[in-house]
């Protein structure tokens, strides 16, 4: 009965599998999106025996070890790439984009919120925003706008024009670098959320007029896709297998036919 | 498994509605002063995962699985970009090169502001658009000739009346807004301001931030044809893959089925 089981387990791994893969495929053109990959884990090795009665006692017979196997298949967890995704040009003045480690601080409805989505608006009051309207945390707070006209430094430094022409220093974007975003929790929207500290090496750079596409790829998926569903019809026959093998040994062992 | 069924259901909504909008610029490759729009996508939420084949006792220093609930499209973005400015034959032609907007006084009595600057003399001398709503600025073109008035880049109109005097008519005056991407769109190259869009500033044109008017121009759709291609391509790709995992979400329940088929 034991192999019934396995092939249930293995099965509904690879629904859960599934599921990751169909979420990064609907995200394969979200901005700054980072694929998650189900990691799967065996259960414990036990030990299997085999019952072998002797012939001449009648103590039952003795068990034999005949190896280890695992007992089960699980998905442990889901681990997300934070791979660098493509930079795609948009040639709008308050998209950015990062190249390298980092993300852009937003002020959330209870939290702080990190995204690689680097699309801001002005709101009425020329405060720069996300799309939902979360305000762009800045170096020392808000960054505050008179137009769009803006250029930006690899920094994050925010300059604007003016009418006149001159040059106005605005306000820098704070860009936070994590020691490992292995911990950064998905938050949805594109945000990610963390409890840890900011530190590590910065090694990035902001770069105007961009914006970072999904790190996802059609290839990758699909092939990924093809496995789960090869994968899924392997087990579903040992499935079979084992049914039939039940049937046997419930209605013809012993029968007379 | 269902969960892989809504994610692809949610990604092929979400390309659908994209493929629409780049519908919609390529059909206005050649309106005047069209504003192109732009699509981003955003994730769902995500939630941790309690389902059956996942660990029920997660490593304590990993976080605990987490499943993503598909795509939608954020609310377009408009490009308000500039056009390239083309010349035409009517003096009554006006094209802004800036940031400004005219601002068009609707049959209705409500305010819109417009970039398309093709204006026309109503029976009574005013201003209007090819729709017939009236530019705010009261202007009397009656008696005057058409071919002599003369629109300065700082939208100071004059013309010659039928006795050969120039005439000072009025000025032109344009809007503009902190955050341009709010403006609610009517249709008809026409916008009304929202509370996102801020109230306009009134400025006079000429080189002050709400740019300049061009007589004898028309400004043409900010519309790339091969970067709306690209877009093409790409989102219908994207469609694709989304349509693929719906249709192996759908081969694993019919493979279910089948064990005792």
């Amino acid at each position: 009965m034991r192999g019934l089981y396995m092939a249930e387990g293995a099965m509904l791994v690879q629904q859960s599998q599934l599921q990751v893969i169909s979420n990064n495929l609907a995200n394969l053109r979200t901005t700054g999106f980072k694929k998650d990959r189900g990691v799967e884990t065996s259960f414990a090795e036990w030990m299997i025996y085999e019952m072998s009665p002797a012939a001449d006692t009648n103590d039952g017979g003795s068990l034999n070890p005949i190896g280890s196997a695992a007992h089960n298949v699980a998905t442990q967890e889901t681990v997300t790439s934070f791979a660098q995704g493509p930079l795609e040009i948009t040639e709008r003045a308050l998209d950015f984009a990062l190249a390298g480690n980092g993300f852009f601080q937003v002020e959330g409805e209870d939290d702080t919120l990190y995204t690689r989505n680097g699309r801001f608006v002005l709101d009425e009051d020329g405060t720069l925003v996300t799309s939902e309207g979360y305000q762009v945390i800045g170096v020392g707070g808000q960054i505050e706008l008179q137009s769009e006209n803006v250029y930006a430094d690899p920094d994050g430094t925010l300059f604007e024009i003016t009418a006149d022409g001159e040059t106005n220093e605005v306000g820098q974007l704070d860009i936070a670098v994590f020691e490992d975003d292995a911990q950064m929790e998905k938050y949805g929207e594109n945000y990610f959320l963390t409890d840890q500290g900011e530190g590590g090496e910065e090694d990035f750079e902001v770069i105007q007029g961009f914006l970072e596409g999904s790190n996802a790829s059609l290839t990758r998926e699909m092939t990924d896709l093809m496995r789960v569903r090869r994968t899924y019809e392997a087990a579903q026959k040992i499935m079979i297998t084992y049914d039939q093998l039940l049937d046997r040994v419930a209605n013809e062992v012993g029968s007379s036919v | 498994m269902g969960r892989s069924f809504y994610n692809a259901f949610s990604g092929i909504a979400a390309y659908q509605s994209a493929l629409a909008k780049i519908g919609d610029n390529l059909a206005n490759l050649n309106t005047n002063a069209h504003k192109r729009s732009e699509v981003s996508f955003t994730e769902l939420l995500y939630s941790e995962m309690q389902e059956k084949g996942y660990s029920v006792d997660p490593l304590p220093e990993e976080l605990p699985p987490h499943s993503g609930k598909g795509v939608h499209m954020y609310p377009v973005t408009k490009i308000f970009d500039q056009g390239a400015l083309q010349q035409t034959e009517r003096p009554l032609d006006l094209a802004i090169e800036g940031e400004g907007f005219f601002r068009i006084e609707r049959q209705g009595g409500t305010e819109a502001y417009t970039r398309r600057g093709s204006f026309f003399v109503d029976n009574d001398g005013s201003l209007v658009t090819d729709r017939g709503d009236y530019l705010d600025v009261e202007f009397d073109l009656d008696g005057i000739l058409l071919n002599s008035v003369v629109v300065g880049p700082n939208g100071q109109v004059s013309g010659e009346n039928f006795e050969g005097d120039r005439v000072d008519l009025g000025d032109i005056m344009l809007y503009s807004f902190v955050n341009k991407g709010g403006l609610f769109k009517l249709g008809g190259g026409l916008y009304e301001a929202t509370e996102s869009s801020g109230e306009p500033d009134e400025l006079p044109p000429g080189g002050n931030g709400a740019g300049s008017l061009n007589q004898y121009h028309l400004e043409a759709s900010n519309v790339d044809m091969s970067a709306e291609m690209v877009e093409l391509i790409a989102n219908q790709r994207a469609l694709e893959g989304n349509t693929r995992s719906m249709i192996t979400a759908d081969e694993l329940k019919a493979l279910t089925l089948l064990v005792r088929g």
